[in-house]
């Protein structure tokens, strides 16, 4: 202590009469503050400008400050600090797990569906939220039995119902959660009440001056502005970094690719049918083979290969080809013929084909899509990779066949894409009419937050700017030989 | 209102209106006496002291010019004070703590110092809300920095520095006054 030390203890003696007034430091209004406006910031969902991410992880981080501070009042502070820090961590996994394929993967993994009175959710996403806001329930309830503590150790008459009343509420909450109730109606009053009992503990910290503060103080690591500083960077580096190494799919490129040729009358017999001599010639054996028994064939979207579309989307031409067959008597051989130009093909990070079988009735079958995609690297070297259609449906519950890939990044030429699929009559006796939508969609911005696969854009049916969707439809007809008319449909 | 219920309470003299006080205001006493006084035992004596001072005073209180915990707090700093003056006087062979104001001044040096109050108070106004809390806790209530850390959820060092930077800056304004009382 120097002499200016002794002389600020000694002017502090005498205070003026404009300070007077003034209240002592109440060590619990800042720890409530900061409480308070956490819960009030993780509840508040504002879906606009990356505000339903800032918010709650600020909220989360000042529930965390707030109570560090209180954990050596008592044990029920103590857990509510862990609590509170086992919320943030669970609440960063997920916003970073969001970033990644891995959380696509464990709603997967655990498949199952959880049925709420607007639809039905992902159990995997069920499971997250409760066990999330479980935890902030159990916080709250130690926040609630802390404060209760502290009034009984100081022999006053604890008025911590707005703690508790915040504790069920929040508990509550999940139940409405897990029965999918919504509405305003609903919703209105609740977070009337709500925002009620977060004042009345706002105005707790008011009294609790009374309690006293037997605080311990202890080196704290870290202070608040830099914690909250320190956790939204995390935030935002993991926002910002992760989707950047998950930005494309893995090309799982074969080869030798495939030997075009082989059988030569039925290519003659093909072409005589008017296939498109350049999509024959890149046939393989086993691809031709589909067509063994043609005796028709309807092509739409044909032309030179110098057509205009859409940027970063693939051209597309579509052949069905009606086939004997022993089993059914006859069948359509669908083929879906995709050609990305090597300018476009090399400018995306993901793409996505979603093949719907439309308006069948009840006298059509349809197998998965069996894909397969072309190129030459830039030594000239053939590749294929074959494309995995998965059979889901889309968010509105229709049946549909879903691929996703990424183009490959050393091409010399155009990647093309062969999809072939089924259509096989239930009634064969009758003539049946079919529609097919194959829908594309393509992603050319490298960052994307969350985690978004194309097919799960593809079953929303919308999509934001960094998307780009083309549909193709096309229709035809499941006819006997004799009755197959190209013309007619 | 309740706190006008527990002043006419003490006023009028009624049985167990002392107890009640103390229950509700008990521990904010002990929450300003603590930093101060270091020994449990003159906290404990100090408290007593204090709650025979609001059974003597209350009558004095002017709700109309502060409120109950604004006027108890002050009676509690201050008779704190006193007790700690008076520990380091009576401390045989000891000197007197230099934080404490010297008492035998004469009245040239009671002025100056007045002034000097005066001239630092100023100082303080000027500062920021919460440089002026941080400047109170430490010099008013005797807080020590690791206990304004914690309650401020700043790190020991951050308090450290920024009651450096306060002390540098009240000493810049304060100018040639702080070194005619050095």
């Amino acid at each position: 202590m120097d002499g200016f030390d002794r002389l600020l203890y000694a002017g502090s003696d005498r205070l003026p009469p404009e300070l007077a007034g003034l209240r002592p430091p109440c060590p619990w209004r800042k720890p409530i503050g900061l409480i308070c406006w956490g819960l009030a910031l993780i509840t508040i969902t504002l879906d606009l400008l990356g505000l339903d991410i800032i918010l709650p992880a600020v909220g989360t981080v000042l529930l965390w400050l707030g109570l560090r501070p209180l954990r050596r009042e008592n044990g029920a502070f103590r857990f509510a600090y862990a609590c509170a820090t086992v919320y943030a961590v669970l609440r960063l996994a997920g916003v970073l797990l969001q970033a990644t394929p891995m959380d696509g993967c464990l709603a997967e993994l655990i498949g199952r569906e959880w049925v709420t009175a607007t639809g039905s959710v992902p159990l995997y996403h069920v499971l997250r939220t409760v066990l999330v806001q479980t935890v902030l329930v159990l916080a709250v309830g130690g926040l609630w039995q802390g404060l209760k503590g502290v009034s009984i150790r100081a022999g006053q008459e604890p008025r911590t119902a707005a703690a508790g009343g915040l504790a069920i509420l929040e508990a509550l909450l999940i139940l409405l959660a897990l029965i999918g109730l919504e509405g305003w109606l609903l919703v209105g009053p609740v977070m009337l009440v709500w925002i009620c009992l977060v004042v009345g503990l706002y105005k707790l910290s008011k009294s609790l001056d009374r309690v006293g503060y037997a605080l311990r103080p202890a080196p704290m690591p870290v202070s608040s502005g830099l914690a909250l500083g320190l956790w939204l960077g995390l935030h935002l580096l993991g926002i910002g970094v992760l989707p950047l190494l998950f930005s494309r799919l893995p090309v799982k490129s074969q080869t030798p690719a495939y030997a075009p040729g082989g059988d030569a009358p039925l290519r003659a017999e093909l072409l005589e049918l008017g296939f498109p001599e350049d999509i024959l010639d890149d046939l393989g054996d086993r691809e031709l083979s589909r067509f063994q028994g043609a005796y028709g064939l309807k092509k739409e979207g044909y032309h030179d290969g110098g057509g205009a579309h859409l940027d970063g989307m693939p051209s597309v031409v579509t052949i069905e080809v009606p086939v004997r067959d022993e089993r059914y008597g006859f069948h359509v051989v669908c083929l879906a013929y995709l050609r990305w130009d090597s300018g476009e093909s090399s400018g995306g990070f993901m793409e996505g084909i979603q093949v719907v079988p439309d308006l069948q009735g009840v006298t059509v079958r349809t197998t998965c899509p069996d894909a397969v995609l072309k190129w030459q690297d830039s030594a000239g070297i053939s590749y294929i990779m074959p494309l995995d259609f998965r059979s889901d449906t889309d968010d509105a519950g229709t049946s549909c066949y879903f691929a996703d890939f990424s183009l490959p990044e050393d091409i010399s030429g155009p990647v093309e894409g062969y999809l072939f699929w089924e259509a096989m009559p239930s009634l064969p006796e009758t003539v049946s009419i079919y529609n097919y939508h194959v829908t594309i969609a393509h992603r050319r911005s490298a960052w994307q937050y969350p985690y978004t696969l194309p097919s799960d854009v593809l079953a929303a049916g919308s999509h934001g700017p960094d998307w780009r969707t083309y549909q193709w439809a096309f229709e035809g007809q499941l006819a006997p030989e004799g009755k197959y008319d190209p013309v007619k449909y | 209102m309740e706190d006008a219920r527990l002043i006419q309470a003490l006023r009028t003299r009624q049985d167990g209106a002392m107890e009640r006080f103390q229950t509700a205001y008990g521990p904010l006493i002990r929450y300003v006496i603590a930093p101060i006084l270091d020994d449990e035992r003159d906290r404990e004596e100090c408290l007593s002291d204090v709650l025979l001072r609001v059974w003597d005073s209350i009558g004095t209180f002017d709700p109309g010019r502060a409120t109950l915990t604004t006027w108890l707090t002050h009676l509690t700093r201050n008779a704190a004070l006193n007790r700690r003056r008076a520990n380091e006087r009576r401390r045989e062979g000891g000197g007197l703590d230099e934080a404490m104001p010297d008492t035998g001044d004469g009245p040239e040096q009671s002025l100056l110092k007045a002034e000097t109050a005066r001239a630092m108070w100023a100082a303080v106004e000027r500062l920021g809300r919460r440089d002026r809390e941080l400047f109170l806790r430490k010099y008013y209530y005797y807080q020590s920095t690791g206990q304004i850390a914690a309650e401020s959820g700043l790190t020991v060092r951050a308090v450290e520095g920024k009651l450096y930077r306060i002390r540098k800056r009240l000493r810049s304004e304060l100018g040639g006054v702080s070194n005619g009382w050095i």
